[in-house]
């Protein structure tokens, strides 16, 4: 996937300005909110994210606007089974483009509670709107999160860290 | 009489593969180089000893597996078997009874439908996704043709591996280039696979056959549709020849594999590896095969989302079907006939059902020989007219989703369950198996090859 990538280098500084833009919007839509809905968002290496509600009971999990530009148009996503209980790095669905299925691997420990089944009718929110947690967007799985889906929470990169990691990984 | 394709399995063991009693050991799937070749044909035990070693090796190693399956139909992940193939001829094409021809498989992988014989040899490099490259072991597999001496084959575009055409001139217009092999690729966290498969010489008056579905022009499908291409051999006697110039460029390709042992993988090892096993089961269980079908709708006449013209569509009544991992969501029917609540209410009963699990109903005698059962079962079914029966004729029966060639394919599936598990338990394996539907008659079949 990385060396994909690499082909994409000169598109991705528009890549991380859209990352940054829904991100800073987020932030000032929200300042006021007395409500538990300021979640917090982290990466995994495997390219997927997860935001953690500010109850840091739910969550939603998605994949990152940089794996999406990486795999390319997608044709098909594979979501994950509603109420099943994964660990941390299981396989819960998969998505295929240019004839290659990959695998999405749960960020965390957690319960699958709601798909976005939107997706199985159009892919390409994948590639559009990956980091997008409302309705019409990329988000793959709402989940329930227990104490070792917190406990792996922390082990993940912030979007900092995850910048960082992903521009090594052109390197 | 040794076919060509005994003989491959003959020399394919005896001149490239060191016999381990053990190859697929921890320590092996360790190294950082590794190369095997099957000696067995089963197409689901080959992809489940290809799924292992993706799983279980070590992430930094690299990988070359090479293998021949038996004739089998291998459809993409996400495709729709009811759209992709024959399925009718599929079941209809049987060596003996209870054994079809030709096997269904679903894949791991992404990408579309193709047909294997033992003409075609199946090709497949792991390594570290962050070295994942679409072309570079297609391009690997070019070089190893070339130093056999074909000419004309390239990686187009689709990154399939094509051949131009020998002889452009005559009075019909010829395709340029022929497709000789076909990419697909499985991704994990860490790892990535690529593999194809070599037309070397196979049997292609089938396959235009088995993957021309009847069903196709009525349904709509999510999911990844295959592209049809023109197909030839490259006109390989022997596939051991083709494995031969594989491994030789592979090892060119990475020096360091120079000193990798060539590991011929057996039936019985693999069969008895508990992770291959569960693969096996898995790839063999319907539930794989016919419940990871993406959505699909099918309408027996054009609607606005589906302004296909229907090639026989139905004269009495009008239909449409949906259906998300095989199970039918919705069904609706009219007909100027009859009142359509009474088509409605006669076919509920096929709400939720499973279509791979709905029992046959080819003719109107099995479809009140139903009803019937049902009424037994406390279930106040009535039977309003025989339109009903020749709706479930049209959409059960031997045409349309094919209710009855489902029954064969997962009889044949069960029946091959059983046979390897037969054999895994220590069993002699089951010598009729391939060999009567290959050779003829058993002694000249698979058992023959494995007890050298």
């Amino acid at each position: 996937m990385a060396s994909i990538a690499r082909c994409l280098r000169a598109a991705r500084p528009s890549a991380f300005a859209v990352v940054r833009s829904s991100a800073s919007r987020t932030v000032a839509a929200r300042p006021f909110s007395v409500t538990a809905s300021n979640e917090i968002r982290k990466y995994t290496k495997e390219h997927e994210w997860i935001d953690l509600a500010a109850d840091k009971k739910t969550g939603v999990i998605g994949i990152s606007e940089y794996a999406a530009k990486a795999l390319g148009d997608l044709v098909y996503v594979e979501l994950p089974e509603e109420g099943r209980t994964v660990n941390k790095g299981d396989a819960i669905g998969a998505v295929e483009s240019v004839k290659s299925a990959a695998d999405i691997n749960a960020p965390v420990s957690c319960k699958i509670t709601q798909i976005n089944l939107v997706l199985e009718e159009k892919p390409g929110n994948l590639n559009q709107v990956p980091e997008d947690d409302s309705h019409g967007g990329g988000w793959i799985a709402k989940v329930q999160v227990d104490e070792q889906g917190l406990q792996d929470f922390e082990t993940l990169m912030d979007s900092e860290q995850y910048n960082e990691f992903t521009a090594n990984e052109d390197h | 009489m040794a076919t060509p394709a005994l003989r491959n399995a003959w020399r394919i063991r005896s001149i490239l593969s060191t016999r381990c009693a053990r190859p697929i050991t921890t320590k092996a799937i360790s190294q950082k180089f590794q190369i095997y070749t099957s000696s067995s044909a089963n197409p689901y035990l080959n992809l489940s000893i290809e799924h292992h070693l993706l799983e279980k090796s070590d992430p930094d190693s690299t990988i070359l597996f090479l293998y021949t399956n038996d004739p089998c139909v291998v459809i993409g992940r996400n495709q729709n078997p009811w759209t992709e193939v024959n399925l009718p001829q599929l079941a209809q094409t049987r060596i003996k009874f209870g054994q079809l021809k030709h096997h269904l498989v679903r894949r791991r992988s992404g990408g579309g439908t193709v047909v294997h014989d033992h003409g075609n040899a199946n090709w497949s490099v792991i390594c570290p996704k962050d070295v994942f490259d679409r072309d570079k072991h297609a391009l690997m597999v070019v070089e190893a043709l070339k130093n056999m001496g074909i000419k004309g084959v390239k990686v187009n575009e689709r990154h399939d591996i094509v051949q131009e055409a020998q002889d452009a001139e005559g009075p019909e217009p010829a395709p340029s280039t022929y497709k000789i092999s076909g990419s697909a690729y499985k991704l994990t966290g860490k790892r990535a696979l690529h593999h194809g498969t070599l037309l070397l010489n196979s049997d292609l008056s089938d396959i235009s056959g088995l993957l021309r579905s009847p069903a196709a022009p009525y349904i709509a499908a999510q999911g990844v549709e295959s592209v049809r291409s023109p197909v030839c051999n490259v006109g390989v006697e022997d596939n051991a020849d083709f494995y031969k110039a594989v491994i030789d460029q592979f090892m060119t390709m990475y020096p360091d594999s120079q000193s990798a042992e060539v590991k011929g993988v057996e039936q019985q090892e693999a069969l008895n590896h508990d992770n291959i096993w569960k693969g096996v089961q898995e790839l063999l269980s319907p539930k794989w095969l016919w419940e990871s079908t993406p959505k699909f709708r099918l309408a027996s006449h054009p609607t606005p989302e589906d302004p296909r013209p229907r090639p026989h569509p139905p004269s009495n009544f009008f239909l449409t079907l949906t259906a998300r991992h095989s199970e039918i969501l919705d069904l609706q029917t009219d007909s100027p006939l009859f009142r359509s609540e009474d088509h409605t209410a006669s076919l509920n009963f096929l709400l939720k059902q499973k279509i791979h699990e709905v029992p046959k109903y080819c003719d109107l005698r099995e479809w009140k020989h139903y009803i019937n059962f049902r009424i037994e079962n406390g279930k106040s079914l009535t039977l309003r007219n025989e339109s009903v029966g020749s709706i479930c004729k049209w959409l059960l029966g031997d045409d349309m989703l094919a209710t009855g060639p489902i029954r064969g394919i997962n009889k044949s599936l069960k029946t091959k369950l059983k046979e390897l598990k037969h054999c895994r338990d220590g069993g002699k394996p089951l010598v009729l198996d391939h060999a009567a539907f290959v050779f003829g008659k058993p002694e000249y079949g698979w058992y023959v090859v494995d007890k050298q």
